[in-house]
């Protein structure tokens, strides 16, 4: 019995001495207040950061991670102009840009930015198929000086200032590059370094304090990957991480309800669409194409796949980009019309369409819903989700008859109707090939006259909302929860959000 | 015995030749293009190709397996579609997150069920003996997702004594070890309350308690000796699941081991990936197993005396 008691007790002293954690861990603290910021800060994701290549992906992750060690010619600025980066600029004439560095830029490794590192930079863009077509339009570059170099276009190119501020165009080191090729590309004039890169796990960057203007304000920071979205908020709220990305609708109220955490939530722009493959009958019928955009209730699909937290969208030209028309009219929800017009097109009976898209939300959620409101109008639809592998081949080879997808770069307007409609676009989902398509697209990137160009994008996205080929659905909202009095963060609807001046209130 | 421990480890080489070749035609049959999940979707049809081309995609799948192979014997696995990196140093990096999973889930396992197994033994049909089969019943019930979400809740956020995810020290691998424990616990526990039971009734421990023996002696000693053979079974083939299957807790906990890494290769059909991994663990599985069989003959000396022959 005596051995018992002592057993009982011995295993109770350890758990508590393996349990009991000094510090508020897990616990939910009311105040933060402290007049210090940390020096490390760690961020929640759940995107991968699969590369540290600038221009070896277009992914937010590696994007997000460029924007903290490298730098941009030119930058975007709040209301969507393409402004001085790195670099000041001039436009000589319609083909010409001359760009200037100023003489103190420096990588983070001590080795001075020059006009040959970005000529390098352009060069090795041309290599890369998540770069190549951004730049298409550039001829070559001159060297004039060190500190000066010219871009000259093959065309006109109205956006070429706007792609420039793409991350993936960010400036690399061409000694480093050359010297390492697995790693030199790592090597950036921006504000912080990277120090550690385990994908799957954690990616750090240090700040880097020989950076020549504004040094970034944490020392570290570090982007957690964390899958689960439940683990992030428990991690958030346990303070074992300062800032958790990717939330969703349904987790604001958990952050809302700790007072020591703030909900940061504003519009994205990733709009949710559903396409056709326009050489599969019978899409290839724009009154079948048609009649069944009026069989989709939008606002049923907001509320099914995002809890009725959505903007309705219309256009193929994103927000916040030019040229996007807003009075462009909508396929009403109307059944009943879906259905004469599938009878006028030839089809008394219906149809029955297979309805592919990636597994999991919210894509699957959109499927449910159109599925459910389609039958209405006699149009069965069979959803297939599919891994992302399989649904990009089957897209890619115009395997598909209808498919759920998502598009989310807000570059530039040209880079948006082009990589969704020109006839040559890898990104062409729905497979139009329409040569007067691509010749008004091609003749509003070389338009000189702003309003005449603003015109052209709207006669485009007119001619486009006839033709019908997409559906497009909605955009929705970013969430983030972080501690309360973060500051610093420059929010980007793309996902691309920039850390360098992120503060978080040292915790109590 | 150490030709037998040879003949064992050279039998692996026909495994590893048989599982390259299953997967090399596994992947080439599932649909997906991996050169559209490496480069961009505005990738040109002529960027592709050439993409396919540095990849040896083009080649035949004969060619690509013998390529492999020859590679693979010279200790290269080939890199990462995805990352680039090579596969050897992206599976050892993980392997030890892995293995303390493994060790971690198979302790807590092992400390909950040999226990239970033996009290529900020797109290058969008892309350005793029903309790603590629904309680194995619960185990393997229990979603592991639910669960490590639940002990994250309870112990993490609640009462703040681990750490939610990660691989900070020895704390974070408390609650997947035990996430994933109490599922294997409920097989060992039934395994081992039956491996008991069969000798619990035999004429040595009749004879043992006739000599005055205590009880406990003859439970601990003589009893559960003669009944460790299959619960090492079940233990080795257990530790080869957790070695290869944790993904779900891995996700759950943000725990970087093998597991997520394969599962997320084949969804990237990231192909030197995937073979590397399962290799690699093939070739761990393989050893694993070969170290229960020998620790058959540590604990039965008659095997000991087949093994030699």
């Amino acid at each position: 019995m005596l051995k018992r008691i002592a057993l009982l007790l011995c295993a109770v002293m350890l758990v508590s001495l393996v349990g009991c954690s000094n510090g508020t861990n897990g616990k939910n603290t009311t105040s933060n207040t402290t007049a210090t910021a940390k020096e490390d800060v760690i961020i929640g994701t759940s995107s991968e950061f699969t590369t540290t290549d600038p221009q070896g992906s277009n992914s937010q992750a590696p994007l997000t991670l460029a924007t903290l060690t490298h730098e941009t010619l030119t930058e975007i600025d709040a209301s969507g102009n393409p402004v001085a980066g790195m670099a000041t600029f001039e436009q000589v004439d319609q083909l010409t840009y001359k760009f200037t560095i100023p003489g103190n830029v420096t990588f983070t490794n001590g080795d001075p930015c020059t006009t040959e590192d970005v000529a390098f930079t352009f060069e090795r863009a041309r290599e890369s198929s998540f770069t190549s077509g951004k730049i298409s339009t550039l001829d070559h570059t001159e060297i004039i000086s060190p500190t000066e170099i010219r871009f000259v276009l093959s065309s006109p190119n109205q956006d070429f200032l706007t792609t420039l501020a793409h991350k993936s165009l960010s400036i690399l080191s061409k000694k480093a590059c050359q010297e390492d090729t697995e790693h030199g590309f790592e090597i950036g004039t921006g504000r912080y370094y990277l120090t550690k890169w385990v994908p799957g796990d954690v990616t750090s960057v240090t700040r880097y304090d020989g950076y020549r203007g504004d040094k970034g304000v944490a020392k570290t920071i570090t982007f957690r990957q964390i899958a689960e979205t439940s683990a992030r908020i428990i991690a958030l709220q346990n303070k074992e991480i300062d800032i958790a990305l990717g939330l969703e609708s349904l987790d604001a109220s958990k952050i809302d309800a700790d007072s020591s955490l703030e909900l940061v939530k504003f519009e994205d722009v990733w709009i949710k669409y559903l396409t056709f493959n326009v050489n599969a009958a019978p899409f290839d019928n724009v009154k079948v194409r048609q009649a069944i955009a009026h069989a989709v209730n939008k606002n049923n699909v907001i509320l099914g796949a995002a809890n009725g937290e959505g903007i309705l969208h219309t256009s193929v030209v994103n927000k916040t980009q030019f040229g996007l028309d807003e009075t462009l009219k909508d396929y009403d929800y109307d059944p009943a019309l879906a259905k004469s017009m599938l009878a006028e097109a030839g089809y008394p009976n219906g149809l029955e369409i297979t309805l592919s898209c990636y597994k999991g939300s919210p894509y699957e959620t959109i499927a449910a819903v159109v599925q459910s409101d389609m039958a209405a109008a006699g149009i069965k639809i069979k959803v297939n989700p599919v891994e992302p592998a399989a649904l990009k081949s089957m897209m890619k080879e115009g395997q598909h008859e209808m498919a759920i997808y998502g598009w989310s770069d807000a570059i530039g307007t040209d880079f948006t109707v082009r990589s969704l409609l020109y006839s040559t676009s890898g990104s062409n989902r729905c497979k139009i090939a329409d040569p007067k398509l691509d010749a008004m697209i091609d003749a509003a990137l070389s338009e000189v006259d702003t309003a005449k160009r603003e015109q052209m994008y709207k006669d485009i996205q007119q001619y486009v909302n006839d033709l019908c080929p997409y559906i497009m659905l909605y955009t929705g909202y970013i969430y983030v929860g972080v501690h309360k009095g973060t500051t610093g963060v420059k929010w980007n609807a793309s996902n691309i959000h920039d850390f360098c001046y992120v503060s978080v209130p040292s915790y109590q | 015995m150490y030709r037998y421990v040879l003949k064992r480890l050279l039998m692996l080489v026909p495994v590893i030749l048989g599982v390259i070749l299953l997967i090399f035609v596994v992947m080439d049959l599932a649909p997906g293009d991996p050169a559209l999940m490496i480069a961009s979707p505005d990738a040109t049809e002529e960027e592709l190709a050439e993409l396919r081309t540095n990849l040896g995609l083009d080649k035949g799948i004969a060619y690509r397996y013998v390529a492999y192979v020859k590679n693979m014997l010279h200790g290269n696995l080939g890199s990462s579609y995805i990352s680039g990196r090579p596969v050897m140093d992206v599976y050892l990096e993980r392997l030890p997150e892995t293995l303390k999973l493994a060790v971690g889930a198979v302790f807590v396992a092992l400390i909950i069920s040999i226990p239970l197994g033996i009290i529900a033994a020797v109290h058969q049909n008892t309350f005793k003996d029903s309790a603590s089969m629904v309680v194995a019943l619960i185990g393997v019930s229990m979603p592991s997702f639910w669960l490590g979400l639940l002990l994250m809740l309870l112990f993490s956020l609640k009462l703040g004594w681990f750490p939610s995810g990660g691989t900070v020290g020895f704390k974070s691998i408390v609650l997947p070890s035990i996430t994933m424990g109490l599922n294997l616990a409920a097989v060992m526990t039934r395994t081992t309350r039956s491996s008991m039971l069969d000798v619990l009734h035999s004429d040595y421990l009749r004879t043992a308690r006739a000599k005055g023996v205590n009880e406990k002696k003859v439970i601990l000693k003589h009893a559960f000796k003669n009944a460790l053979i299959p619960i090492i079974t079940v233990f080795g083939s257990q530790f080869s699941y957790v070695l290869g299957g944790a993904v779900l807790v891995e996700t759950i906990f943000s725990y970087p081991g093998v597991g997520k890494m394969v599962v997320d290769a084949i969804g990237n059909r990231d192909i030197p990936s995937v073979t590397g991994g399962i290799v690699m663990t093939t070739i761990i599985v393989t050893c694993v197993n070969l170290v229960i069989d020998l620790l058959y003959a540590y604990v039965d000396p008659r095997i000991k005396g087949q093994y030699v022959k």
